[in-house]
């Protein structure tokens, strides 16, 4: 369970609605935090349900089948086309999770999108506002705890990328990169840090780093804990992403707000998060991305200009910047006629 | 402080140019740069599904024609199966289809899961496909690669373009320049009163040629003739790279040459003779490139009337011109 939701069922409370969070599978760490959905219908008639879509879900149709107003909360859903190939049937879940959501959009009566791209698929909707997604604040560095020259390791140069390894991350790409990178900086190395969407991928992965002989330069962090992770990016000399789909892309923000400077591919929404405070690049083949590495390494005066916007553009978007329009924006769906579309459909 | 964050990022925009041209020029003089790029490309195809069993490298082709089989029984004895039909909600039968669906998607399941793999294989296929057509490529196109090795085609020096110019004066329509560097060609037609214009895929070779308010553009040869209408040239001047192309290309470069120019324009060729080359270039460039002689052998049998005409140059020292009948 995502921190943004969480984040949006404490605002509802602290708005005085009461807020229950229902999920279709629970395991050790939502069981304390959520309730299974069949209980939904024997507990008392919600004014609104909130659906955040991430895959095909039974849920869906449930809901479908309730008289409450439903909102959609979208911060996208990965193309099947990037998993058929690796894991099919997750392929063909997304494929159902969009069938969905197009049925979805039909009867929601307002949907909130964390980005402009997100936005633009969820046409079908009446009425979409775009809020950017609540960033844990526990994960952005408190004054003065941003990464410093003395927190990196002079000996090598730390490339490092925060998200799941799935097809769609294109952590091979990174890999690709660094093996032309060490042609002209032998001490680089990439740290990955995410679990796994795709065993078959990650096992991709580790036969391409040892095919190209990186193998002991590639770190497989898997699912850290959140000290370990902000210990990444206060040791990281830059972050690369190059996802070919990103709904938003948090871990930029993340890397932005550590005074990390950002390498990006210039695909889905990952420019408008980046918004001229990181390079993106057109063109992800590994001379380029190693060139744009190299530069920002050699080039102090790009450096600190990057580490300046991003730290700019991090506290923009984050988690204190953005609370307020949400508290808004909830505030006035819970006061507003939209709710009452209950009572029409019964 | 607006505009400080304007200049910040026009500056940033500007680096990640900087940075695109600097890869640019870093393949064009590390050959073994886009070699590691090739080879990365290779070595990540071998570890996606599919492509995993198979070693396109050491498999003979009559393995990796039973591999294509096998991967197109695979596709053969799968089927294909939606499961998940949407379910309506109206309230009278919305009970009845639920229970109906999850029924079936019980039942079906493992059909679904077959559909998924026939992707799966389907996928593999067209990749396995890909990957023959790229050999297939790859070992028609080994005398470029390897022409990486050797030192580019020197520029046309200020002689030839004056020679060239004479044999191209009289015309009174446009002339394309293929390959035309710096613009030295170009430079002596235009002094020679010819409409002339030059083409070459290196943006920076022409950058002088263009300060100098020559008409110098980015294309390659193919390029550019392909984007001409018929006869509407008078002259197509052919140098430098064509030296570099296999026979393929040079037939399709002819005929496209021919195509552009009208019924009495001139083709000039001036290149070195590839029979007396000699050294690493000889080798590597085994098949590449004709002599005079061929050149005029081939428009001669394109129904051109042809004339060679000796010229003093240190690289070129015959220039071949054909008329179009």
């Amino acid at each position: 369970m995502g921190f943004h939701t969480l984040a949006v069922d404490r605002m509802l409370r602290e708005l005085g609605a009461v807020s229950t969070i229902y999920t279709a599978h629970l395991n050790a760490e939502t069981v304390d935090l959520a309730r299974h959905y069949r209980h939904h219908a024997k507990d008392p008639n919600p004014d609104l349900v909130i659906y955040q879509a991430s895959i095909g879900s039974p849920m869906v149709d449930y809901l479908l089948g309730r008289p409450e107003p439903l909102m959609l909360n979208y911060h996208n859903m990965t193309p099947p086309e990037f998993f058929y190939g690796w894991e099919p049937t997750l392929g063909a879940e997304l494929a159902f999770g969009r069938r969905q959501l197009a049925g979805f959009c039909r009867r929601a009566v307002v949907a909130v999108a964390d980005s402009d791209f997100n936005a633009r698929e969820l046409l079908e909707c009446r009425r979409v506002e775009v809020i950017p997604v609540l960033t844990d604040d526990a994960l952005f560095p408190v004054d003065g705890s941003q990464a410093s020259a003395a927190d990196r390791d002079d000996s090598a140069l730390t490339v490092l990328f925060v998200g799941r390894l799935a097809p769609n991350k294109c952590q091979h790409d990174l890999l690709a990169a660094l093996a032309v990178l060490r042609q002209q900086i032998p001490t680089a190395e990439l740290v990955l840090v995410g679990s796994a969407t795709s065993s078959r991928y990650e096992k991709a992965l580790r036969e391409f780093a040892a095919d190209l002989g990186i193998a002991d330069a590639v770190s497989f962090e898997g699912s850290v804990p959140v000290p370990e992770l902000m210990s990444w990016y206060r040791r990281a000399d830059v972050f690369v992403c190059l996802s070919e789909h990103e709904g938003f892309c948090v871990p930029i923000l993340e890397a932005m707000a550590w005074g990390v400077p950002v390498v990006a591919f210039d695909a889905a929404a990952v420019p408008k998060t980046v918004a001229g405070a990181g390079l993106v690049l057109d063109d992800k083949s590994p001379a380029v991305v190693a060139a744009a590495v190299e530069r920002i390494i050699g080039d102090d005066a790009l450096r600190e200009r990057l580490v300046q916007l991003g730290s700019d553009r991090a506290e923009e978007l984050r988690t204190g910047a953005t609370r307020p329009q949400w508290q808004e924006f909830l505030a006035d769906l819970l006061k507003s006629d939209l709710l009452k579309a209950k009572q029409r459909l019964r | 402080m607006q505009d400080d964050a304007t200049a910040a990022r026009e500056y940033v925009s500007r680096i990640q140019e900087e940075i695109q041209t600097e890869a640019h020029q870093r393949r064009e003089s590390n050959p073994a740069l886009v070699i590691q790029e090739r080879e990365i490309s290779q070595a990540w195809t071998r570890s996606v599904p599919g492509a995993a069993a198979v070693n396109w490298d050491t498999d003979s082709p009559a393995d990796l024609k039973a591999n294509a089989e096998h991967l197109l029984g695979c596709v053969d004895s799968l089927s294909l199966l939606d499961v998940d039909a949407p379910v309506g909600s109206r309230r009278g039968v919305r009970q009845v289809k639920n229970t109906v669906r999850r029924l079936t998607r019980w039942y079906l399941r493992y059909l679904a899961d077959q559909i998924n793999a026939f992707n799966h294989f389907l996928v593999n296929l067209l990749r396995s496909t890909e990957q023959r057509i790229a050999r297939l490529e790859g070992g028609a196109r080994a005398a470029e690669i390897l022409g990486g090795f050797v030192d580019p085609v020197p520029e046309a020096d200020a002689p030839l373009g004056e020679a060239v110019a004479d044999l191209l004066a009289r015309c009174d329509g446009p002339v394309a320049v293929a390959s035309c560097g710096g613009g030295q060609i170009v430079s002596a037609l235009v002094r020679a009163g010819v409409a002339a214009h030059g083409v070459d895929e290196s943006a920076g070779v022409i950058s002088d040629g263009v300060d100098e308010g020559l008409d110098l553009r980015v294309a390659t040869p193919f390029e550019h003739l392909d984007r001409i209408a018929d006869g509407s040239l008078a002259g197509v001047v052919l140098t430098r790279s064509v030296e570099r192309l296999g026979p393929v290309e040079l037939s399709t470069l002819i005929d496209e040459a021919l195509r552009c120019v009208e019924p009495s324009g001139r083709i000039v060729v001036a290149v070195a003779d590839v029979l007396t080359r000699s050294g690493p270039e000889a080798e590597l460039l085994r098949g590449v490139g004709l002599s005079p002689g061929t050149w005029a052998h081939l428009l001669a049998n394109r129904g051109c009337v042809v004339e060679l005409s000796e010229f003093d140059g240190s690289r070129v020292t015959t220039l071949v011109t054909a008329q179009r009948q």
